[in-house]
């Protein structure tokens, strides 16, 4: 009687566990009148944690009281969203929408699990360009609500109007630039070396310039007939970046320094100039508003070459959101019309100084900063495709890690840069990717 | 009254079975399965899977960077075991005596242990800090502000640096398992040994280091499995840098996975698996012949 009893607690055990692995925890609707029919559905959206603000949940605060649709934002560290990313979709557990870098890099991503959003009615209020970088393969695949953006140096114009210094246009101008600051008692630039994502951002700048010259670099690049180590420029943009390092120009603690950090380096006047988005002085205004940031201008990385700037390298269109093709499709869609109302955008674009300089949508006014004034009247106008828009395969954090090992002097940037030419073979030869065998 | 004997023996074979079927399908299955997957070019661009055979562990072995991976973890796991199990045995004996706060100490000493890696990672990551932290403020205060360096950073400090908080996370954890060596001796052997006028030294070489053999068996084992399967320390300090110096093993899994090649990331996995069990076996096996029987 006893074993009895014991076998059939046994039994209910493991029922219940074989249940409790098997069950599926997706959350039911509550009500479904016809004018709330997805009400009580949880929307879950996926991001780095820096590209989320309060404006963004005041929207869907407003989207949740207008529907009944409740949206849960899960931010991840910056360094590691793009692998928590990965590993959510692949093993069916990702989000309902999901954040990402637009252009190229969304080929890292398994696509087959992704919406393509062609022929929803907002895609035609989507300029061009946001268009051009959230399509691939012909599959619009993604919501830009950000504004074309690229990397270049902010720098602190009133102290270069006190030290009579101008923006400088090449490399040789720019040590002149940094040795004036470093001996007025100021560290020239803010680099985080660190932090390995920022560091390559100098190259997007490097390719960008570089495809100016040569004709279909990019393509060349993607189909492996050319490497980075091939680019005399990419040598170098490190050995220079090596240079500036070297002659005490990054400050003491440039291989330990954060992006956190950046805002009151520059806001406190630590430092003089940073690698930043058009739009980051505005980040420095908020938090340091006596800072005259709001003044400040941004001149184009000259790392690369020896001749004067003529190009400022933009991204395919910052980063985007995709619908996960899953049970809640029809529910995230109706979040993406939500905010693409143009009073919505509106009320957004007006909280988000940073991407406001060149709205994604028509109808809503782009309030670009200074620094993007600045920096399009130093090239006239002349943008072209940077790294992370044009080219295959750029990951921030691998070749962050190269760059940082050869500024702590493990090896050359010839070795440096065969490293990540090797990452990108790697990665090509798995995609089956023209060239890469 | 047999058949009674009987059914008390089968009576608690039942309640392995949850634990065994749980243990074979979250556990043994995917590691069977991760031994497949190792042999094939898996990964997120394609749909397809195929097989490849050695191809991936042929690459971890001869590529340069991976070579450099494998050493780095082995010096990695060698030189934390040693300092741990040197300073648990210290911090063990220290303990053992009669001091009035050994309890209080005991507790301290083994903290370090329980808390979470990334805690303990992203504290030392300011301790390290050049400027603000707290071993170069140190430094500075004593006069000796010239060695202060980018701990995590420079070529030569990284990987001591990082093997530093390693040892001192877990050298509370080897004293505990040596203290518990400790209380097992019996306490007539010193006597006696006392008596046939055996200095310190000697007590400890012939009679604590032997009955200790299992301690240390086990510290060693452990140690070595736990740095060669290390991860979550290094990546908070360092993600593997500067130039993939303090790199290991788990690092490159979790590099190759980020970056989609996922049989890649799985054959390195293998050769952790393969790298621990032989490694532990080969120890456990040395060790066990020296170890000393109680009467």
């Amino acid at each position: 009687m006893k074993n009895r009893k014991v076998a059939f607690i046994s039994v209910l055990m493991i029922s219940f566990l074989i249940l409790g692995v098997f069950a599926n925890g997706q959350q039911e609707n509550g009500d479904n009148s016809s004018d709330k029919p997805y009400s009580g559905t949880t929307l879950t959206i996926a991001s780095s944690q820096n590209w989320i603000k309060d404006i963004d949940r005041e929207i869907a605060e407003d989207f949740t009281a207008e529907t009944g649709i409740i949206v849960d934002y899960q931010v991840n560290p910056d360094s590691q969203y793009p692998q928590i990313l990965q590993t959510k979709i692949i093993t069916g557990e990702g989000t309902d929408i999901f954040y990402s870098q637009a252009g190229l890099a969304l080929k890292k991503l398994p696509l087959n699990k992704v919406l393509d959003l062609s022929n929803e009615p907002w895609v035609k209020r989507m300029k061009q360009w946001a268009v051009n970088g959230a399509t691939i393969d012909g599959r619009m695949l993604g919501l830009n609500l950000w504004s074309v953006d690229g990397w270049a140096f902010v720098y602190n114009t009133q102290l270069f109007d006190e030290l009579n210094l101008e923006a400088p246009n090449n490399f040789e101008e720019l040590l002149v630039v940094c040795e004036v600051i470093k001996n007025h008692g100021v560290n020239p630039i803010y680099e985080i070396v660190g932090d390995m994502w920022h560091a390559p951002m100098l190259l997007n700048q490097v390719l960008g310039a570089e495809s100016d010259k040569e004709e279909g670099l990019y393509d060349k690049l993607n189909t492996n007939q050319k490497k980075l180590s091939d680019i005399p420029g990419m040598t170098l943009a490190l050995e220079q970046l090596k240079t500036l390092a070297d002659k005490g120009y990054l400050g003491e603690t440039y291989m330990s320094n954060t992006w956190t950090n950046a805002t009151e380096a520059m806001g406190t006047s630590q430092y003089a100039m940073f690698l930043g988005y058009t739009s980051w002085q505005n980040e420095v205004v908020k938090n340091y508003p006596d800072s005259g940031a709001e003044e400040w201008k941004m001149f184009a990385s000259p790392l690369g070459t020896n001749e004067n700037t003529e190009v400022f390298a933009t991204s395919a269109g910052g980063i985007i959101s995709l619908i996960t093709d899953g049970p809640n499709a029809e529910a995230a869609k109706l979040f993406f019309e939500y905010r693409t109302r143009p009073e919505v955008l509106k009320k957004f674009y007006a909280a988000r100084p940073d991407v406001n300089g060149n709205p994604a949508f028509t109808g809503v006014d782009g309030n670009p900063s200074q620094s993007l004034v600045s920096i399009t009247e130093q090239v006239d106008g002349n943008f072209k495709l940077d790294a992370q828009g044009g080219m295959l395969y750029f990951d921030q954090m691998a070749y962050g890690s190269e760059i940082q090992g050869f500024l702590a002097g493990a090896y050359s940037a010839e070795e440096a840069l065969a490293n990540m030419d090797k990452y990108r073979f790697d990665i090509g030869k798995s995609a089956g990717q023209e060239g890469f065998k | 009254m047999l058949n009674n004997t009987l059914s008390k023996k089968i009576y608690p074979q039942y309640f392995i079975i949850p634990g065994f079927l749980l243990y074979t399908i979250l556990f043994i299955l995917p590691s069977v399965l991760g031994f497949g997957y190792s042999l094939t070019d898996w990964n997120v661009y394609t749909e397809k899977i195929n097989f490849i055979g050695l191809e991936n562990f042929v690459e971890i072995f001869t590529y340069p960077t991976n070579k450099l991976l494998i050493m780095n973890t082995i010096k990695y796991a060698i030189t934390t075991t040693v300092f741990k199990v040197i300073i648990g045995l210290f911090l063990a004996l220290l303990l053992n005596e009669g001091l009035r706060s050994k309890n209080i100490l005991r507790t301290i000493f083994y903290i370090p242990a329980i808390l979470s890696p990334l805690v303990i990672g992203l504290v030392f990551t300011s301790i390290f800090n050049p400027v603000r932290g707290l071993l170069s403020q140190f430094l500075n205060i004593i006069g000796m502000g010239n060695f202060t360096h980018e701990w995590l950073a420079d070529i030569n400090t990284a990987m001591p640096a990082v093997m530093s908080v390693e040892i001192w996370r877990f050298s509370g954890y080897c004293m505990v398992i040596f203290m518990a060596g400790l209380q097992l001796i019996p306490r007539s052997l010193y006597e006696a040994a006392e008596i046939d006028g055996a200095g310190k030294i000697q007590k400890f070489s012939h009679i604590t280091l032997p009955f200790l053999t299992p301690s240390i068996t086990i510290n060693i084992i452990l140690n070595i499995i736990w740095g060669l399967k290390v991860f979550d320390i290094i990546f908070v300090l360092t993600k593997g840098g500067p130039g993939h110096l303090t790199e290991v093993l788990n690092i490159a899994v979790f590099t190759q996975f980020s970056a989609g090649r996922y049989g890649f990331a799985t054959a390195f996995g293998v050769v952790i698996f393969i790298f621990t069990s032989a490694i532990a076996f080969t120890i456990l096996r040395l060790l066990n012949k020296k170890k000393v029987d109680f009467i």
